[in-house]
């Protein structure tokens, strides 16, 4: 279901908790982020990223299960904020280590990659728990870039 | 939706071009470790992954990646019916990395490839020819 979201300039997708709707969501934030006037480079990092946290929320969250997915975007200036909530068991993605990549291939721990790209992707990601279950945020600055890149 | 097809090059290895279009995701990774299975099980020992027509891949790409290596160096892949539980069984398995290329990534693929250091284990052409020379 697709409808108006909280803000004026937002929108809202809400999805079961399926792996067959990740199409959907990147298509949907795709959407919105071009709508902004992001730059492609923009739009498929922030794409990314909310597909890697969306994607953690149904294999890990609801491990399969029903259950159901929002992905609220919104504009905030000059940045794209992304809602991310769910109702799986609490799970707070932002205290997970990231992999270390510069490890030979066969040490590096397989799991946290999307962890790590949704970290990197964007300006930042927050996690709090709510009565009704988990919400992720992510923010992504349009002018493109991440804070990282910025700093390097 | 994801297209898998598959051309055979004549060389010195049984090589095979492996091209996606498409998105890949954790929805359909799993088609793509099957379809190197089949290859590796018929003979191939090298395979170029044409990404040129593929718009975007997610992390689970790279554990098929990792996957395709495994299976091309003679190992046994970690267990599709295992679902995401398999992602742990490639921790400390060894994979000859060489026998995967990765030809034409566009550019948010190629970011998340040089992001998970990916690249640093698969080469990354721009030239079919090239690409096949390389296995």
């Amino acid at each position: 279901m697709r409808q108006p979201g909280g803000s004026s300039d937002g929108a809202m997708l809400r999805i079961p908790a399926d792996v067959n709707e990740l199409v959907r969501v990147r298509q949907f934030v795709r959407d919105y982020a071009r709508g902004t006037g992001a730059d492609p480079r923009t739009t498929s990092d922030l794409v990314q990223a909310v597909d890697e946290s969306v994607c953690n929320s149904i294999v890990h969250g609801y491990k399969g299960g029903p259950g159901a997915v929002e992905v609220e975007v919104a504009r905030n200036g000059s940045s794209i904020v992304v809602h991310l909530r769910d109702e799986a068991p609490p799970f707070d993605p932002t205290t997970i280590p990231p992999p270390d990549v510069t490890k030979p291939l066969e040490e590096q721990r397989m799991g946290g990659l999307g962890v790590l790209l949704a970290r990197e992707l964007t300006d930042s990601v927050t996690y709090r728990h709510t009565s009704r279950g988990n919400e992720l945020t992510l923010t992504k600055r349009i002018g493109g870039g991440t804070d990282a890149e910025h700093h390097r | 939706m994801l297209n898998i097809t598959v051309e055979h090059e004549e060389g010195v290895l049984p090589v095979a071009v492996m091209r996606l279009e498409g998105e890949l995701d954790q929805s359909n990774y799993l088609d793509v470790i099957t379809r190197a299975r089949e290859l590796g099980e018929a003979g191939t020992r090298g395979i170029v992954l044409d990404l040129d027509g593929l718009t975007y891949m997610g992390s689970s790409g790279i554990f098929a990646l990792r996957s395709i290596a495994l299976v091309l160096s003679g190992e046994e892949p970690p267990d599709p019916e295992a679902g995401w539980g398999a992602v742990h069984e490639l921790e400390g398995r060894s994979a000859d990395t060489t026998r995967v290329k990765i030809l034409n990534p566009q550019p948010n693929v190629d970011r998340v490839l040089e992001r998970t250091g990916m690249k640093r284990y698969f080469e990354t052409f721009t030239d079919r020819a090239a690409a096949v020379a390389a296995l």
